[in-house]
């Protein structure tokens, strides 16, 4: 375990953060803050444009003749059906932030837009930039980074590596050595912080449900720190003992839940109201997805600026830091499976049930807002993390509903975070198949520390700036394992 | 020129440094040696 220069390195890197944010939560965050800030500053244009050239590329793919290219040999077929397969991907890229920002998400853009426009455009807007966080633009990160993985592992041999691809496109060299061990270090780094940050928004989240449940106010740290005990001790027993198809189980639970509230509160809120907005928020996605993803907002103000930067740039880089985790798991799923096919399950289904979850979750939120004398725009503003259950609470059986909730908060955190010590403990030793338990727990200890570190800091805000920097490094590596790609097809088609 | 603008220049010159590398990588021609001649041999490398 020791004689590996690259899991020393990665352990004490994200340790020494982990150390730095206990220590000085706040000095963290404030750095954290700043850089970013400078970042997407300088740099807003260089990744909106790299994630439009990620969704464009993908479409490209999938209508070209590499289309028909099999992510593994001629004859390899797909090991899981379609739906199966579908779920999984799902469960993996989106996991808890599907329920933290539900509601709360498209509330927080009504609530800028509104200054601008009317009422009901603000609330088609507040749409649109939603499902445009979790849409075609977020999927096209991970299919990339997944079909890179998925082809080079399974068509050409390589170990399921982020340097796997540099070395086999461009050979055994010094500089590819150092980049590919650069490139391996930083998707770790990327991974660790970005599975602390859904640590602790999952633990704010059980957390505002439980204050629901008891009708308990302003809990503060203490609860938290519960919460995040039970999850630790949780998570620690996967990752000592192989549970198998254990894990996978839990993994559709969550989503079971999930879609389980979806559909209920469809039907017991106001369902012509929610159909009707879901119809709007489809044309006007889909009509609109392309020069969106083009926008930096550099004509407007400050405020407008400021909001760019916080949801969407964060978005797109925090999408960018969970790309070699969940692109790992989706290649793994993905075997036997056609360009065309992966490409296009993988980014328009998601989107679709995004556009759903978003319009249901979100539309009951605007419908509160629009319709009704609810205090739903205040709740946004003062406690956030309790936006969805507090719309829960409006419907029957909000009791129900609400520790359902809870319950998949609470599996989706799990499953991240053993799925996410593996995938680490897997990259960290060179591609091993099968990490050793220790490696493993060591992992875990380590995105333990992590979320306890965004959980002091006791703000979302904080937590996104911190991912934020961690990711932003990735998206160079993002575009050359495109270009290594694109090297390969080209060569394939030679 | 202040030292905000000054940053935000040399972020800018890294990523247009970056983007031409990765076109240069993506043109150039590799050397027969420099390509993987057996798919999967050169990817597999034991850890340090």
């Amino acid at each position: 375990m020791f004689k590996n220069s690259l899991l020393i390195v990665a352990l004490s890197l994200t340790g020494a953060v982990a150390v730095w944010g206990i220590v000085d939560t706040e000095g963290l965050a404030s750095f954290a803050a700043s850089m970013v800030g400078i970042m997407f500053r300088s740099r807003g244009w260089f990744i909106m444009l790299t994630v439009s050239v990620m969704l464009i590329l993908c479409f490209w793919l999938a209508l070209s003749r590499h289309g028909r290219i099999k992510l593994g040999k001629d004859d390899d077929e797909p090991e899981f059906s379609t739906v199966s397969w579908l779920t999984m991907l799902f469960a993996a890229g989106m996991g808890v932030g599907l329920l933290f920002f539900a509601s709360a998400e498209p509330i927080s853009h009504y609530l800028l837009a509104r200054n601008y426009v009317s009422d009901a455009e603000a609330a088609t807007k507040a749409l649109l930039v939603t499902n445009f966080h979790w849409g075609l633009h977020a999927w096209a990160i991970y299919a990339v980074t997944a079909l890179t993985i998925a082809y080079f592992g399974f068509r050409k041999g390589c170990p399921s590596l982020i340097s796997a691809p540099l070395i086999y496109v461009f050979g055994r060299k010094p500089w590819t050595r150092s980049v590919g061990w650069l490139s391996d270090l930083l998707a770790i780094y990327a991974i660790a912080i970005g599975l602390g940050g859904s640590v602790a928004m999952g633990v704010f989240q059980v957390q505002s449900g439980v204050e629901s449940l008891f009708g308990l106010d302003e809990t503060g740290l203490g609860l938290a720190l519960a919460i995040f005990g039970a999850l630790c001790l949780s998570y620690a027993v996967p990752l000592t003992v192989d549970l198998g198809q254990g894990m996978a189980r839990m993994s559709n639970t969550a989503m079971g839940i999930a879609l389980g509230l979806l559909i209920f509160v469809l039907l017991a809120g106001p369902t012509h109201f929610l159909m009707n907005g879901i119809v709007e928020a489809i044309g006007t996605y889909f009509w609109t997805v392309l020069p969106q993803g083009f926008r930096t907002y550099t004509f407007f103000d400050e405020r407008v600026g400021d909001h760019f930067s916080a949801w969407t740039l964060t978005y797109m880089v925090w999408w960018l830091a969970w790309a070699p985790f969940v692109g790992v798991f989706i290649a793994r799923i993905s075997k036997g499976r056609t360009i065309r096919q992966f490409v296009l399950g993988v980014v328009l289904v998601p989107t679709v049930f995004s556009i759903f979850w978003f319009g249901v979750f979100g539309g009951i939120g605007f419908f509160e807002a629009l319709r009704t004398n609810s205090p739903i725009v205040d709740v946004v503003k003062t406690n956030f993390n309790g936006t969805t259950f507090f719309l829960l609470d409006v419907l029957p059986l909000s009791y129900l509903t609400t520790a359902a909730t809870v319950a998949a908060a609470f599996l989706f955190i799990i499953t991240s975070v053993v799925s996410a010590a593996y995938v680490l403990a897997m990259f960290s030793l060179g591609g091993d198949l099968n990490p050793g338990t220790r490696v493993k727990l060591a992992w875990g200890a380590v995105l333990g520390a992590l979320g306890l570190v965004m959980i002091l800091s006791n703000s979302i805000d904080a937590v996104r700036s911190i991912i934020a920097l961690a990711a932003m490094p990735f998206v160079f590596i993002v575009l050359l394992l495109t270009v290594c790609l694109l090297k390969a097809l080209k060569q394939e088609a030679a | 020129m202040d030292w905000e603008n000054l940053v935000d220049t040399l972020l800018n010159v890294m990523v247009f440094a970056v983007i031409g590398a990765l076109a240069w990588l993506y043109l150039r021609k590799e050397s027969p040696e420099g390509g993987s001649p057996e798919p999967g041999s050169v990817c597999n490398e034991e850890p340090d």
